[in-house]
């Protein structure tokens, strides 16, 4: 299968030619992301209540924009430094960081899932690995973009959250060769954020929709102070940059 | 449109030199013992030439430095693991070293009584900044050895200074007692 076209906006189309030499199309890719580099301190929080017991997914799309050893922190727990609650992998020396890279072995996380202490996992080149582990702590909030003291540049996408392990199949399906792929279904997703663009909510803030059934836009927090036209339109230009 | 962040002295702050979107949304800080105010704005929001602007976090950040110096004080010769950390200190600030007296011995000299000491520690003052997390860790292992050494002479090694200034005010008020 041959690509022959593909628009990088959000919803944009990329068609590919099939065995017959006929275009096919599909209608969705990562597109816009949003950026997240060392020298911003531009975050959003949103608020989860995910026990310790609970099966939950988290999943967030991360590509390395920069030629760098190191990688923005882009996804915490509870504000808490670089630890994403206490997973540890047996291949790994390092507790979970989202987005982070883990020394050892070099991958992004991209997102995971968890039921019963079983924690399957995805890594930037769409590989699953599994190890088991007992959640360490509830979760109350996570906070989205902000850059710990590393180098480097990433932009991210499609932050998605699910009250149920979703399967493997499923989490490569989203991830899709690092191309995205729309949601399968909508099935126990409580946040889904794409963040490919910023909007202006209740005419009181600057932030990213909510495109899961909860609704729950955020704001955006340390963008410049002035109007909220004038932050749209600063956060649109210089914070969002194509996957 | 040019973000910028923005600083200035409070006692320099007038409101109205700014627009009203801005005004009120300055953040307060404290540099170098100096009161600042603070912003990340929009440049046309500010109508002054005065204060200082950053295109960067790294600009900034440089500047930063500069002026949010700490230091504190060490005893140069009751810890030897600690005269290479202090071998910095005393070639960049020889003037900064001063003693401690820590016993004294009265003494009659041509029929008067003189007190004279007998036990004298060097002390030095450390720049935290530089050294941060060595600077830190030999602090506590400092603070052991001198309640261990020199029970009877208290010193508050956790005070910080956050300029060379306030730094000779101190040592100046100590004298050679402290």
């Amino acid at each position: 299968m041959k690509l022959i076209k593909q628009n990088d906006s959000a919803g944009g189309l990329i068609f590919k030619q099939n065995t017959n030499g006929k275009a096919m199309k599909q209608n969705y890719n990562f597109g816009k992301s949003f950026i997240v580099t060392v020298s911003t301190s531009i975050y959003f929080d949103i608020p989860v209540n995910i026990g310790i017991n609970d099966s939950f997914t988290i999943l967030l799309f991360a590509k390395k924009k920069a030629n760098s050893s190191n990688n923005p922190q882009i996804l915490r727990v509870n504000a808490l430094t670089d630890t994403f609650f206490s997973f540890r992998a047996s291949d790994l020396n390092n507790s979970i960081a989202v987005g982070a890279i883990l020394s050892q072995n070099q991958k992004v996380l991209t997102g995971f899932s968890y039921q019963n202490g079983s924690v399957r996992y995805i890594d930037e080149s769409g590989n699953i690995l599994s190890f088991y582990s007992l959640m360490g702590e509830a979760a109350t909030f996570l906070r989205v973009g902000l850059s710990g003291a590393t180098v480097g540049k990433m932009v991210i996408n499609n932050l998605i959250i699910y009250n149920r392990a979703v399967s493997d199949a499923e989490m490569i399906y989203l991830k899709n060769n690092n191309l995205g792929n729309d949601i399968l279904n909508t099935f126990g997703m409580i946040r889904r954020y794409k963040m490919d663009k910023f909007e202006i909510f209740n005419n009181s803030y600057v932030g990213f929709r909510d495109y899961s059934q909860n609704s729950l836009h955020r704001p955006v927090i340390g963008l410049p102070v002035g109007t909220l036209q004038e932050q749209l339109d600063y956060a649109n230009n210089n914070l969002i940059e194509s996957w | 449109m040019v973000a910028k962040l923005y600083v200035i002295q409070t006692a320099n702050f007038i409101p109205e030199n700014y627009s009203d979107v801005i005004r009120d949304k300055f953040t307060d800080k404290v540099y170098e013992g100096v009161e600042y105010k603070q912003i990340f704005t929009f440049e046309h929001h500010i109508h002054t030439a005065e204060g200082l602007f950053f295109d960067t976090q790294e600009e900034f950040q440089n500047w930063k430095n500069q002026h949010e110096y700490d230091y504190f004080i060490l005893p140069l010769d009751l810890v030897p693991s600690i005269k290479h950390y202090a071998s910095w200190v005393k070639e960049t600030y020889p003037d900064k070293i001063f003693d401690v007296v820590l016993g004294t011995d009265e003494i009659e000299v041509e029929g008067q009584m003189v007190t004279v000491p007998t036990n004298i520690v060097k002390m030095i003052p450390c720049g935290i900044t530089a050294f941060n997390a060595e600077g830190e860790m030999l602090l506590e292992a400092v603070i052991e050895s001198w309640n261990t050494q020199a029970p009877n002479k208290v010193i508050d090694f956790n005070v910080k200074f956050y300029s060379l200034t306030e730094l000779d005010n101190f040592i100046a008020s100590c004298g050679s007692s402290l």
